[in-house]
């Protein structure tokens, strides 16, 4: 008797936990948790290949690779047959290469890297400003939109998985430009980022 | 009312007896230092929100969100965000929920903390130990909007129903403290010992009572996991968040802890307060065992004060040791005589005035 007294007792208590925060607390929204997600994806991998596309011009291929974290993390974006820019937050610069007429360089960092597109990702996760969230297709699977605040004239969209919130695609416009990058996240280390790193010509670039 | 109705019974266990006048002057002085000694310094009554007073706000404004990698809220424990989302309903501003739930609470707390010390030790070590818990030189903790008050009034709500055999209330106050703070736990030790106390006596019933309050604070802990995995469909969303902080239990954690302390103490001043905190403490333990505490008193009193070296660092270790009560019942056995209770009581409020003004540059 004493022993399912106690079980039940210990049961009700958990029970009554549970139920006090279910009804005391608000819920995060699926927007909420979608942004926390992506923000962890963006986190997690430092090399993006991704496909950069504007209304009325090709499309254009590249890579970026993230070479340190922080506040003031850097990166190198690599367009392919095309110029390589050196990004760190909100500058981009070109080091080598023909600059492409007509190429937004500093929308494409912005969206195309990982440690630069995480900056308003992780903002707005912290201070848990209202995201718009909507069905829509990207990159050829189902997606949930994202729809950031504006920010100084920039509007950023962000495509994730519903299920994971991988990032798939960024859509930001500033000013009337408006650019799309379609997003490969890819882990890489070893040899494949000893090669990387010497074909971005970053071998003496200090890492973090 | 009939006089067999639970009516009466309920509401005795519910209401407070009138605090005396010495313990509501106390807990005024103590708190009348701490404001005052905030607002004639650098330092301003925004402290009173800071550091992880500006979690459990954000707690109670927007629910709990998991940032991988990065600082986030599941490392706060739900009860205290709960009671202030209660008291902004009422129409209370976001700002002054926090501080006004804290020294209300703590009012509250010494005057359960009283009738407990008193049911052990007596009036005249109540008397002290109520005494120095007010004017505590880190007692400013209780008027920030920080759980500790909280946990003050369950645990001490918790073990004064055991005692009284009132097992179901009992449970529901530890259970309703480990929603507050982890350290709340400890509390299952003294029940168990006020449940051996009673054995013969309880019947079937109330066995089975004194057992569920006993594990109450577990049960209740059980529940956040449960309740982070209904909502972020990741129950060790605590761990993870509590190790962005630096808090992960590792084995050889107390062992790093103090092998660390003399680089910990050189770099940071919480940390130097902290470690010195840990030693008076210690030595508070050992006086309250000389004055005859209770040795599942004194076990939990170590759990709460020792176990976070387990994650590797003392940091933490002051503010953790209010909710040890031994501590305090440890003070008032070193003040047993009329002069070494007016020199520790006006060195407790010398170091409470100094600690109130770090407010902004140690971390409590």
């Amino acid at each position: 008797m004493s022993v399912v007294v106690a079980l039940a007792g210990c049961a009700v208590v958990t029970a009554a936990g549970w139920g006090v925060e279910m009804v005391g607390l608000p819920q995060p929204t699926r927007a909420d948790r979608l942004v926390a997600s992506a923000e962890g994806w963006l986190r997690d991998y430092p090399l993006t290949r991704v496909t950069f596309r504007r209304a009325g011009a090709p499309a254009i291929d590249g890579i970026c690779l993230r070479t340190s974290v922080g506040s003031f993390a850097r990166s190198r974006l690599a367009v392919t047959d095309g110029p390589l820019f050196r990004v760190s937050t909100g500058h981009v610069r070109r080091v080598r290469g023909r600059a492409l007429p007509g190429f937004p360089a500093l929308l494409a960092s912005r969206i195309g890297c990982t440690a630069t597109l995480l900056q308003p990702v992780l903002a707005a996760a912290v201070a848990r400003v209202h995201v718009e969230a909507d069905q829509a297709v990207a990159a050829g699977e189902p997606a949930t939109a994202l729809h950031f605040p504006p920010y100084k004239g920039q509007r950023l969209v962000l495509y994730v998985s519903p299920q994971s919130g991988r990032p798939l695609l960024a859509v930001e416009s500033l000013k009337g430009v408006g650019l799309a990058a379609t997003l490969q996240l890819k882990q890489v280390g070893g040899a494949a980022l000893a090669r990387l790193r010497s074909e971005l010509g970053m071998r003496r670039e200090p890492q973090r | 009312m009939t006089a067999g109705s639970p009516a009466p019974a309920l509401r005795r266990a519910l209401v407070l007896p009138r605090p005396p006048g010495w313990l509501i002057g106390w807990w005024f002085a103590g708190r009348a230092v701490v404001f005052t000694s905030l607002l004639f310094t650098h330092a301003s009554l925004a402290n009173l929100n800071g550091r992880d007073a500006a979690w459990y706000l954000r707690v109670a404004k927007s629910g709990y969100l998991l940032i991988p990698g990065k600082q986030s809220d599941p490392a706060f424990f739900p009860l205290y965000p709960i009671v202030l989302r209660a008291v902004h309903a009422l129409g209370v501003g976001w700002g002054v929920a926090g501080p006004l739930v804290s020294n209300i609470a703590f009012l509250a707390g010494l005057v359960l903390f009283h009738m407990l010390t008193r049911e052990l030790f007596g009036e005249a070590v109540a008397r002290r130990a109520t005494t120095f818990l007010a004017i505590f030189p880190l007692s400013y903790v209780f008027s920030m909007g920080y759980p500790e008050s909280l946990v003050l009034v369950l645990g001490s709500a918790g073990v004064l129903a055991a005692m009284r055999g009132r097992w179901w209330l009992a449970a529901a106050c530890v259970g309703a403290a480990a929603l507050a703070r982890p350290e709340a736990v400890a509390f299952a030790l003294p029940l168990a010992g006020i449940a051996w106390q009673q054995r013969e006596t309880l019947g079937p019933w109330s066995r089975g009572a004194a057992v569920a309050a006993v594990a109450a604070p577990v049960a209740a802990l059980a529940a956040f996991p449960l309740y982070l995995g209904t909502i972020l469909d990741d129950p060790h969303a605590w761990s993870e968040a509590q190790a962005q902080w630096g808090r992960q239990v590792h084995i050889t954690g107390i062992a790093n802890a103090i092998a660390d302390l003399p680089q910990t103490v050189a770099k940071s001043p919480a940390d130097l307060r902290d470690t010195v905190l840990l030693f008076v403490y210690l030595g508070l333990l050992l006086a309250a065992w000389r004055l005859g505490t209770p040795r599942l008193w004194l076990a939990a009193a170590v759990g709460v004060i020792v176990l976070p070296l387990a994650t590797g660092t003392v940091h933490g270790i002051g503010r953790f040791g209010l909710l040890a009560f031994p501590l305090f019942w440890g003070l008032a056995y070193v003040a047993r005589t009329a002069r070494l209770e007016r020199i520790l009581l006006a060195a407790s409020l010398i170091l409470l005035v100094l600690a109130t003004v770090t407010i902004a540059n140690v971390i409590p």
